[in-house]
């Protein structure tokens, strides 16, 4: 890939907080190298406090690097070419509750000023559409729940047709029919050929849409790559049992199905080679059981990335 | 610039014009002026002088009250509720941000001494004949001296918490009142080790005397032709300075 074909680059980017009365070093972010292409769906990913919402400040200007560098659109973010490119939804913002909704999609359009691009602009109407919110234009900001705050939140992250759209965990304080939404417009965002960037700690968002991941851990990287790459192929995969017709004790005494787990009134074990898989399965009906589903699944990003069971 | 700097300056006359916090202000702005004309119907000797005299006070207390109240909430405030992110990361500068929050304030403290200094206006109307000469430019100085305070209410809250920087407006402001104390009290120093710092201050921070010629007009004295001009021209530096500096400091800092 040319340097062209990445929005975002960063190298060794660094930051140190001084904190408490005697300005004690905490390294929130260390050495982070990386690289977003174009026209990706780009995880970041970490628990809370791993160093994500620091990084994404660090992208934005809005915080100063200890060390390193980095380059949106291959050029610093406090040019206005470079910023009148981006969109950005920050952590349960609450945004300006005196505005209506229409009042404060136009606040943040005229803040481009003359840097407001001519392409693909959508009016108000067409963003609240867009973001699942359509009713909520001549209404003021403070009467809307949690989720409609988000969703206009995310609105106003759009106005400008950003090339590059930042959203910081933009799922949360979301149901699940709003997550799911959130999921689809991300999506279609991409489908116009715009790069999202969108931190999370919900492992499932991420590995539903992400094309891209990187995984933080105390401020530092501890993974980076595409889904299929951290996950490592088919070594990692397995296969789930569901059986049922079997006595706990029996169960439970057996050397293949002891493993087993109980799930109302069926059993589920999961197994990791199809030796073992032909082995369980013969085990199940010669102890009288019946088998319901075999199912391959992948292994998850939550075991690549925290190695659990 | 100029319309990114009129798009914030209108969003906080827009906020603050919704604010119920800013409407009660207001009303008890106006009580306040409306109690001082009751005193003074129960006065027996000049009437006239007390409500002028009390109407000024509450006029320049509101003022100040607000101005200090919007001065240091109008930027952390959306620092806290994080609503700033989604400005700054627009082509805006932080100097362009800071100087029309500072517009908008302004704006709303203006509109507050206007309400203010119109009752007042019309109350010693009802009481006497006619407006005293100079009220309009009592009311002109009062209203920069509340955008003084203001500028440095936004000064002090780019850099420190909201005690700290409530602590400090407050403490400027009082020593800035009390320039005509601190000069005399630096002239009949004569022999004591504390005459430099009494200059040091004195030079050093705001003098809001100069915009205090309530007692002369209350008291139809007279003042220096100029001094309205002065007192501009002192208040553009004043805040100037102050925003300025409140920019730089604001422009270097990581928000939170």
């Amino acid at each position: 890939m040319s340097m062209t074909d990445f929005v975002i680059e960063t190298e060794s980017l660094s930051k140190v907080y001084k904190i408490g009365f005697w300005g004690r070093p905490h390294c929130a972010l260390s050495n982070l190298n990386m690289k977003v292409p174009k026209g990706s769906i780009f995880g970041f990913l970490g628990a809370n406090g791993a160093g994500k919402t620091t990084a994404i400040k660090l992208l934005l200007g809005l915080q100063n690097p200890t060390n390193g560098s980095l380059k949106i659109f291959g050029q610093r973010i406090d040019q206005s070419d470079t910023k009148a490119k981006v969109g950005y939804l920050p952590e349960r913002p609450i945004l300006h509750a005196d505005l209506t909704g229409n009042e404060f999609l136009n606040f943040h359009r005229n803040l481009y000023g003359r840097h407001l691009r001519s392409g693909g602009l959508k009016s108000n109407k067409e963003l609240l559409d867009l973001v699942g919110v359509p009713e909520v234009g001549n209404r003021l900001l403070r009467e809307f729940s949690k989720g409609m705050l988000q969703r206009v939140g995310i609105a106003q992250a759009l106005v400008n047709s950003p090339e590059l759209v930042i959203l910081d965990e933009p799922m949360s304080g979301l149901d699940p029919v709003g997550r799911r939404d959130v999921r689809n417009l991300i999506n279609a965002l991409r489908g116009e050929g715009k790069t999202i960037f969108f931190s999370s700690h919900i492992l499932s968002d991420v590995e539903s849409i992400c094309d891209e991941i990187v995984f933080l851990e105390k401020g530092e990287l501890k993974a980076q790559g595409t889904l299929q790459e951290i996950i490592a192929g088919e070594e990692a995969q397995g296969t789930e049992v569901v059986f049922h017709g079997m006595k706990d004790s029996s169960i439970s005494v057996h050397p293949k199905l002891s493993r087993a787990r109980r799930l109302g009134q069926k059993w589920k074990i999961e197994l990791h080679s199809s030796e073992e898989v032909k082995e369980t399965i013969q085990a199940i009906w010669e102890s009288g059981g019946d088998i319901e589903t075999v199912t391959k699944v992948s292994q998850s990003l939550e075991k690549a990335l925290f190695n659990t069971d | 610039m100029t319309s990114r700097i009129g798009t914030i300056a209108l969003n906080v006359l827009k906020s603050y014009a919704r604010d119920k916090i800013f409407h009660v202000t207001l009303a008890i702005a106006v009580i306040l002026v409306g109690f001082a004309y009751l005193l003074s119907t129960l006065a027996s000797l000049q009437p006239y002088k007390l409500l002028l005299d009390f109407g000024f006070s509450a006029i320049s207390l509101s003022g100040i009250a607000v101005s200090i109240f919007l001065g240091i909430t109008a930027v952390t405030k959306e620092i806290q509720d994080k609503s700033i992110y989604t400005v700054l990361v627009k082509p805006i500068a932080r100097y362009e941000y800071m100087i029309g929050k500072f517009l908008g304030c302004s704006l709303v403290v203006i509109i507050v001494h206007t309400i203010i200094s119109s009752t007042l206006t019309l109350l010693v109307i009802a009481l006497s004949l006619g407006a005293p000469d100079g009220l309009l430019a009592c009311f002109y100085l009062m209203t920069l001296e509340s955008l003084i305070v203001l500028a440095i209410a936004m000064f002090a809250s780019v850099f420190s918490s909201i005690v700290l920087a409530t602590s400090f407006t407050i403490g400027v402001f009082l020593i800035g009142r009390s320039s005509y104390f601190l000069n005399t009290f630096y002239e009949r120093m004569q022999d004591s080790s504390l005459r430099p710092l009494m200059r040091f201050i004195y030079d050093v921070m705001p003098n809001l005397d100069r915009f205090n010629i309530r007692e002369i007009v209350a008291y139809a004295k007279d003042y220096p032709d100029n001094h309205v001009l002065i007192a501009s021209a002192y208040f553009l530096f004043t805040v100037g300075f102050f925003i300025s500096l409140g920019s730089f400091f604001f422009s270097k800092r990581d928000l939170p």
